[in-house]
């Protein structure tokens, strides 16, 4: 494996993708898990197809589209929320819905021929490019250095935001920071394992982790290392097989999270 | 010295009336009850003022700079979620402006050990927030609007799910922190109020009775009695 990597620059750049996505979601997953935005962060991937489309049509950049696309979902659904009756689980269906309607029009109307969808949808980790990478790490670095710089804050909204809003702190700020960061996170991560999928790298590993743990800081730190391991393996399955990349990550951290549930009960009986 | 005034607040809800034309006033130091049926409009007034729910006519005027613990009736926060009793009760000196890399003083930690050792919490400061009783939990909730060394403390039902001797626990810190601080208690606990004579106001949409129960004379009634 070690020689493929050096040899090859398309393998490179898939592992550092690997290593990058995995600490976007430890942190994003973690958090959406616990602040129960799961199926919001589905939404949120879906409604990006729209803008994906839009970037095809007018001729640029289809993630910058999706990011676009992205934010506008959060901040809607939030604000909208806020404002009317309608529960965000409605919300969430609807923007999921239209999101992707808007993608098959703009990509109908796009003059040409029609642009591969498969690999917004699925992802493919082996066709990323080195700016990507380059984007991808200041994702990253940017998600890692506010969630550390910001931790207190972070862990003290996530468990009870009315009580922080009671000590005078400007929750919305939080809130908007707080889904932009989770709208950008998911855009790029769906270059890596797609629309579908992405939703499953972000709960996984997040979910094998708090087998070990009960502390928000250490399951972020143990669902990156996890979904280190787990995407690095993903990803050479799919080279070795010539396998989609999306679909073996997410089987083999499926595969992991089943196989250490029954090993932590058996290590913990021991232990008694 | 009012540390709180209250004028004319009325709230609704999609249309519904939860208050109607409130008026009250809290001074400093001293210890209020508020009491009244289900569905009255209590927590609701509280929520006002803490500015969790906005009036639709009213205002509420708080003194400048005047600290507010909360110990809320329901709690909104999932409680499986993974954070240890300890860290839930440093929250509360949490600082309100939010500074990157912003850490816990000596003192905050201080504080928040002191707390823990006075509500007897040392055993179960490790523990997560799910391991609790509903009581235990309760105690927490209250060291945690105890930690932030309010001015006034404001707290919606606290004994509700406690058996009698964490109430009367609970009853004592109240009192010594009313020594020199203000609290607010909003109860059902009618044999409490009869032992413990002070101001007490009875909410229904409206203030139906208000009065200092420890002077009688000084009683009046505000609108029709029910
Ligand atoms: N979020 C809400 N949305 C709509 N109506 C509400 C909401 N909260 C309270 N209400 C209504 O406002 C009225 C007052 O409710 P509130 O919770 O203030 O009563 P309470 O006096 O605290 O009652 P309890 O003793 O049961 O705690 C009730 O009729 C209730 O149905
Ligand atoms: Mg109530």
């Amino acid at each position: 494996m070690i020689g493929v990597l050096i040899e090859y620059d398309f393998m490179r750049n898939a592992f550092y993708s690997a290593l990058l996505s995995s600490v976007i979601c430890g942190i994003i997953g973690t958090i959406i898990v616990e602040k129960k935005l799961v199926s919001m962060s589905g939404g949120i991937a879906h409604t990006s197809f729209g803008g994906i489309g839009l970037g095809f049509l007018l001729g640029i950049e289809p993630l910058i589209g999706g990011v676009g696309f992205a934010v506008s979902a959060a901040l809607g659904i939030a604000s909208i929320k806020r404002r009317t009756s309608t529960e965000a689980d409605t919300l969430i269906g609807m923007f999921w819905a239209v999101g992707m309607a808007l993608g098959v029009i703009f990509i109908a109307l796009t003059p040409g021929y029609p642009p591969d969808m498969t690999t917004y949808l699925f992802g493919d980790i082996l066709t990323v490019s080195s700016r990507f990478v380059k984007i991808l790490a200041l994702t990253a670095f940017m998600t890692v250095l506010l969630s550390i710089s910001l931790f207190r804050y972070l862990k003290g909204y996530l468990f009870d935001e009315e009580y922080l809003k009671i000590l005078g702190i400007n929750t919305t700020f939080m809130e908007y920071l707080l889904y932009i960061s989770i709208s950008v996170g998911i855009v790029f991560l769906i270059k890596v394992v797609g629309i579908v999928l992405s939703i499953a790298m972000l709960t996984i590993p997040i979910a094998t982790a708090k087998i070990f743990s009960r502390d928000l800081g250490r399951i972020m730190i143990y669902s990156t290392l996890i979904g280190s391991i787990t995407s690095i393996g993903g990803m050479w399955f799919s080279y070795m097989y010539n396998i989609p990349s999306g679909a073996s990550i997410i089987m083999v951290s499926i595969l992991v999270y089943a196989l250490t549930y029954p090993v932590s009960r058996i290590i913990s009986k021991k232990r008694v | 010295m009012n540390i709180i005034d209250i004028n004319n607040i009325s709230v609704e809800y999609f249309g519904t009336k939860a208050l109607e034309g409130v008026c009250l006033s809290i001074v400093d130091k001293e210890f209020l009850s508020i009491i009244g049926p289900n569905g009255g409009g209590k927590t609701t007034l509280i929520k006002t003022i803490l500015g969790l729910v906005k009036p639709s006519s009213g205002i509420v005027e708080i003194k400048k700079g005047l600290r507010i613990g909360y110990v809320p009736q329901h709690t909104k926060f999932d409680r499986n979620f993974p954070i240890s009793v300890h860290d839930v009760i440093i929250t509360g000196r949490i600082k309100p402006k939010i500074r990157m890399f912003s850490r816990y003083s000596e003192e905050d930690k201080r504080l928040t050990d002191d707390i823990i050792e006075r509500l007897g919490l040392e055993t179960l400061k490790n523990r997560q927030i799910g391991e609790l009783s509903g009581g235990q939990l309760q105690k927490v909730l209250i060291a945690r609007a105890l930690v932030t060394e309010p001015d006034l403390l404001i707290l919606d039902e606290p004994t509700a799910n406690l058996d009698a001797e964490n109430k009367n626990e609970i009853y004592k810190i109240l009192h010594k922190f009313n020594e020199d601080k203000a609290v607010i208690l909003v109860t059902h606990d009618i044999e409490y109020l009869n032992n413990n004579k002070r101001h007490v106001v009875l909410l229904n949409k409206k203030i139906i009775y208000s009065g200092d129960s420890r002077r009688n004379n000084h009683e009046h009634y505000h609108g029709e009695r029910t």
